[in-house]
């Protein structure tokens, strides 16, 4: 049974559920079940598999968010020629996000494919149609300047025609155009009582698109020191700080007085990690207070070349924290960073009740060639639960012989993540034990993500049995 | 122009002030003062710690008293790629921003290395100026083999005139190494009171690459020779290394002729690398069997003391040799590798001569072939390889009772490490050999028996049986992790390879107790075991052959390109750094 045809099942009878509850109130469970079934019988008929290319596209069309990103999935990934001219007689009449992914898909195709497309969107009503058709024209260009010409004139148009909703699919749409004009139109936008996403999400773009600060940019930023809106002042400070360290240290008061500032300006921090020590203590501050681990990677990674001793001292702050993932994405930030967890810290950790906590320090003990880990690693991995996939990750990285017969029965574990992960174990330290024997490991016959697999590990075993 | 220059400099020396000598006088001992030598100091004395870019400006431009004074200080620039990679040009002119008070009374000059007198932009109170003829000279630059001693000599002579406080800033990464007349350079420079202070990336430990290289093209006159001390003083070649150790590992300082210019004239180098070099990699051209390129090495971080012992001296090349020669330490260890390579257990002869109590420049020898990879007969060259193991189990008994038998005193810390490093090598080119002799009686008879069994899936024949060997070739399985975790490793070789590859694991440990955190331990981490296979013959394509776009002949000379390099002193961006200057 697929996910989609899960999940449409699911959905289906969560609507029958509450219809239930609300009119049938004396009717009996089975009856509901009874209904559930009957009306689920279509869906199962109807799976999406069979589903045909025009469908999918009339699908990516959809007001609703969920059948839209179905089908923006299912076409994604294998994108065919024959969507061109089906996009063609439809994307004109596509609601917003519907024609941005329909541009998406025909960035993925070959220009020569989509040519006449594109030269009739050149003249669409819709500016960000003009503008995305304009900006592959401009890009097929390369460096003739006359072929870029016409492009550039409807994309300027475009620009300067765009409603505020649809900008900063705009700029994405244009991303390759590293054109003087254009930056002009998008300096334009950068308005002190503008959003605070167009505002950072266009000056992110220029910093990318002008390599570093411009003068004229600058000068447009500076304008923005008149907003009242504290991240678009912020924004400001941000891209200013390149050329004067005193907007540092407002950014940091600022970032201070109002924390959401720090998170709406963070991409456009200096990518060299050479932070002053008023935005180190902004970043740290943030760090103490993530919204998920994804916060903690990406802030870690920003400290991790110029600062290391606060990020330490941060993360080590966190592994106290609430959540369990927090605590786990700082515990492996720490443990990458030089000097980060020490020889005393690896030893409690490793006798730690957390199962990933041992993890992580048997881990750091094997980069520094110390593999007293492995056999904790070895006795956690029955009770690894949620975690069993890590597990068999750490183990393959022991290239072990001792390791060999647990990643083997991983290869039959319940967990998808686990096996593919013991299944990457598997093969690097086969190599590794034996660099004079040659591995063809596709010709095992063992794929982690396939049902059966009882053949593939039979023959893994088989061999290693002989070998060992 | 060469002559002009030494005439400049030398009434630069007649007319010049005492300030240098004055500021000097503090370090230099009484006798040394009188006869106008600077005593001799090691490497370690003149470099600075760190390996940023912003340091050393600061610092050489800020002056050693930190007050307003009247100088002079020449920029002279070395452009390539990473410098314009570093971002010199940006940092330059920060500093000069930042030490603006202090440069009230300096007059600021640039150079260009490679440009014709050098001097582009004299020496002047415009600061600004000279900040944006930095830009925009080494916003880009090229790799090539440039004479930096040229255009010092060069940018020495026009600062003969200047008052007060003279000092020459050469920012190099790349050409410390195309010596040309270092003695003299350092001498006229000296007499004229001129401080060097230099700004270079690191270089390897007695880097051997020009050594290998001995037809590398270069600019007349010159000499290529990139090793931290005068001459290369720890073997390299060993049998059965793919690449020599003394070419990729980090020695701490730089190129000796640039260690040279600043301890003769008073001045101080700084090193430069940026992150990508801070990198750990655990084999440049090797593989790794233990890591998925997330080593964390146990002595990253260099004891700076010991980093400190091993540094080479500073002094002219032929006072480096005199001392050399009555070390007693060296003489051993350039006999031992003159033997070895004679034996074809090393495949480069030493470039010294050692005599009765001195030692003179040699010329550049490969060692002897053994033969060993030739097609055809494996059974042949086992039996090669089984008297070449035991030739290097006799010479390392030999080298490891005469190690024991040296005097303590009068001998470096460096050559005793250099005498070390060879015991250990040896016993390790006896394991390769070992395990050679096992490749060619038990592996390779075996992947070419036509009745031969088939392996078991996943395992299958690593080639064609029906194909014919070309020759054997090699790669080595990176010691990083050191000896003990190839005991799990299946090798080919007999009881006697596992008891000998135990022997190595105990020697690599005593050894790494003893050198690990220095650059020694680490040159040891960077050789390997060696892994064969069998080589075939391929289609080979030669290199398409370069046409001049006119028939006419290119006008003027041309200068040589920089070969590029891995790991190696003289490349751009990959460059050897200790991690931080410890």
């Amino acid at each position: 049974m697929s996910m989609r045809w899960r999940s449409h099942v699911l959905h289906d009878s969560l609507v029958m559920a509450s219809f239930a509850r609300a009119s049938l109130e004396r009717i009996s469970v089975v009856v509901t079940l009874c209904a559930w079934i009957l009306c689920s019988a279509p869906a199962l008929a109807q799976t999406p598999k069979h589903q045909s290319l025009a469908e999918w596209v009339t699908q990516l069309g959809s007001k609703d968010h969920r059948p839209r990103q179905e089908a923006y999935r299912e076409l994604m990934r294998e994108p065919s020629p024959r969507i061109i001219p089906l996009l063609g007689e439809q994307i004109e009449s596509f609601a917003a996000s519907s024609q941005t992914m329909a541009c998406n898909l025909l960035r993925r195709l070959p220009f020569a494919q989509t040519r006449d497309l594109y030269k009739r969107l050149l003249d669409a009503k819709d500016p960000y149609l003009r503008a995305a058709s304009a900006a592959r024209y401009w890009q097929e260009a390369g460096s003739k300047v006359a072929d870029r010409k016409r492009p550039l004139r409807v994309l300027l148009g475009a620009l300067a025609e765009c409603p505020d909703g649809r900008k900063m699919s705009m700029v994405h749409a244009t991303s390759q155009v590293v054109d003087d004009a254009v930056f002009v139109e998008l300096r334009k936008w950068l308005q002190p009582k503008k959003a605070t996403h167009i505002v950072t999400g266009v000056l992110r773009e220029l910093l990318r698109r002008e390599r570093g600060v411009s003068v004229a940019t600058s000068t447009a930023v500076k304008l923005l020191l008149a907003s009242e809106e504290p991240r678009v002042l912020g924004a400001a400070h941000a891209y200013l700080l390149r050329e004067d360290e005193a907007h540092e240290k407002r950014l940091a008061e600022l970032s201070r007085k109002e924390p959401a500032v720090f998170w709406a300006v963070r991409d456009l921090l200096p990518t060299d990690g050479q932070h002053s020590d008023a935005i180190v203590s902004v970043i740290v501050a943030a760090l103490l207070a993530p919204r998920s681990d994804r916060d903690v990677n990406q802030l870690a990674q920003m400290l991790k070349k110029h600062s290391a001793a606060p990020l330490g001292k941060a993360l080590r702050e966190l592994i106290g924290h609430d959540k369990d993932d927090i605590r786990t994405a700082a515990l492996k930030q720490l443990s990458t960073l030089n000097g980060g967890l020490q020889a005393g810290d690896l030893k409690e950790l490793l006798h730690s009740s957390a199962v990933i906590a041992r993890l992580i320090a048997a881990d750091t003990m094997r980069r520094r060639d110390d593999k007293s880990g492995l056999e904790i690693v070895l006795a956690a991995v029955p009770d690894a639960k949620k975690h069993k996939a890590e597990a068999a990750r750490v183990l393959g990285r022991f290239r072990s012989r001792q390791a060999m017969p647990v990643l083997l029965d991983l290869l039959d574990d319940a967990d998808e993540q686990a096996r593919v992960a013991a299944w990457q174990g598997v093969q690097e330290t086969m190599r590794s034990l034996f660099p004079y024997r040659n591995f063809a490991f596709d010709k095992a016959g063992y794929e982690p993500r396939a049902s059966s697999r009882a053949a593939g590990i039979q023959v893994m075993r088989a061999w290693w049995g002989g070998a060992k | 122009m060469r002559f002009a220059a030494t005439a400049c400099i030398a009434i630069a020396a007649l007319v010049g002030g005492t300030l240098l000598s004055a500021q000097a006088g503090a370090r230099t001992s009484p006798g040394a003062a009188s006869q106008g030598r600077t005593p001799e100091k090691t490497a370690a004395q003149i470099t600075e710690p760190g390996r940023s870019i912003e340091r050393p400006l600061d610092l050489v431009l800020a002056g050693r008293t930190n007050k307003p004074i009247e100088r002079t200080l020449m920029v002279v620039v070395d452009a390539s790629e990473g410098l314009a990679e570093a971002g010199f040009a940006d940092a330059f002119a920060k500093a000069v921003i930042a030490n603006k008070a202090v440069l009230a009374r300096t007059k600021i000059g640039f150079g260009l290395v490679g440009t014709k007198d050098c001097v582009v932009v004299p020496p002047t109170l415009e600061h600004h100026t000279v900040v944006a003829a930095v830009r925009r000279h080494t916003s880009r630059g090229r790799s090539a083999l440039r004479n930096v001693y040229e255009s010092l000599r060069d940018a020495g002579a026009a600062m003969y005139r200047s008052k007060g406080e003279r000092t020459l800033l050469l920012v190099t990464l790349e050409n410390g190494d195309l010596e040309d007349e270092v003695e003299k350079t350092a001498q006229q420079l000296r007499k004229a009171k001129i401080r060097v202070e230099v700004l270079a990336s690191e270089t390897t430990l007695a880097d051997s690459y020009w050594q290998r290289r001995p037809n590398q093209q270069k600019p007349t006159g010159t000499t290529l020779f990139g090793g931290d001390g005068a001459v290369v003083d720890v073997p390299f070649g060993f049998l059965f290394q793919y690449e020599p150790a003394n070419e990729v590992t980090p020695s701490g300082y730089a190129m000796w002729g640039l260690n040279r210019l600043a301890a003769a004239t008073d001045g101080r180098v700084f090193l430069h690398a940026n992150s990508s070099q801070l990198q750990h990699t655990c084999a440049f051209r090797g593989q790794c069997l233990f890591c998925a390129n997330d080593h964390e090495l146990p002595d990253a971080g260099w004891n700076s003391a010991l980093v400190t012992q091993m540094a080479p001296r500073t002094g002219a090349r032929k006072t480096a040799l005199k001392q050399l020669g009555a070390d007693p330490c060296f003489r051993l260890v350039m006999k031992t590798w003159l033997s070895a390579s004679k034996e074809g257990l090393i495949q480069s002869a030493p470039a010294v001569r050692v005599k009765a109590t001195s030692a003179s420049p040699d010329r550049v020898r490969a060692g002897r072939d053994l033969r060993l990879m030739l097609p055809g007969n494996f059974d042949r060259n086992a039996k090669r390889a089984e008297q070449a193991a035991k030739k290097a189990f006799r010479m390392r008994d030999q080298l490891a009772a005469a190690i024991k038998n040296l005097p303590l005193e009068g001998v470096s810390h460096r050559a005793r490490a250099s005498a070390e490093y060879t015991l250990v090598m040896m016993q390790l080119t006896r394991v390769n050999l070992l395990t050679f002799v096992g490749f060619c009686r038990e592996w390779a008879p075996k992947w070419f028996d036509e009745r031969g069994e088939v392996p078991l899936l996943p395992e299958v024949p690593p080639f064609d049986r029906n194909q014919h060997p070309a020759g054997i070739g090699y790669i080595n399985l990176s010691l990083c992790h050191g000896v003990r975790p190839f005991y799990d490793v299946e090798l080919p070789g007999d009881e006697e390879f596992r008891s000998e590859l135990m022997k190595l694991d105990a020697m690599f440990n005593s050894f790494q107790r003893r050198y690990g955190k220095s650059q020694f331990g680490y040159a040891l981490r960077r050789n390997g075991i060696a892994r064969f296979y069998p080589a075939f013959l391929g289609i080979v394509k030669g290199p398409a052959r370069k046409r001049p776009k006119s028939a006419a002949p290119p006008k003027g000379p041309i200068t040589p390109r920089r070969p590029t390099r891995r790991g190696g002193g003289s490349g751009p961006a990959t460059g050897p750094t200790t991690g931080g200057g410890e």
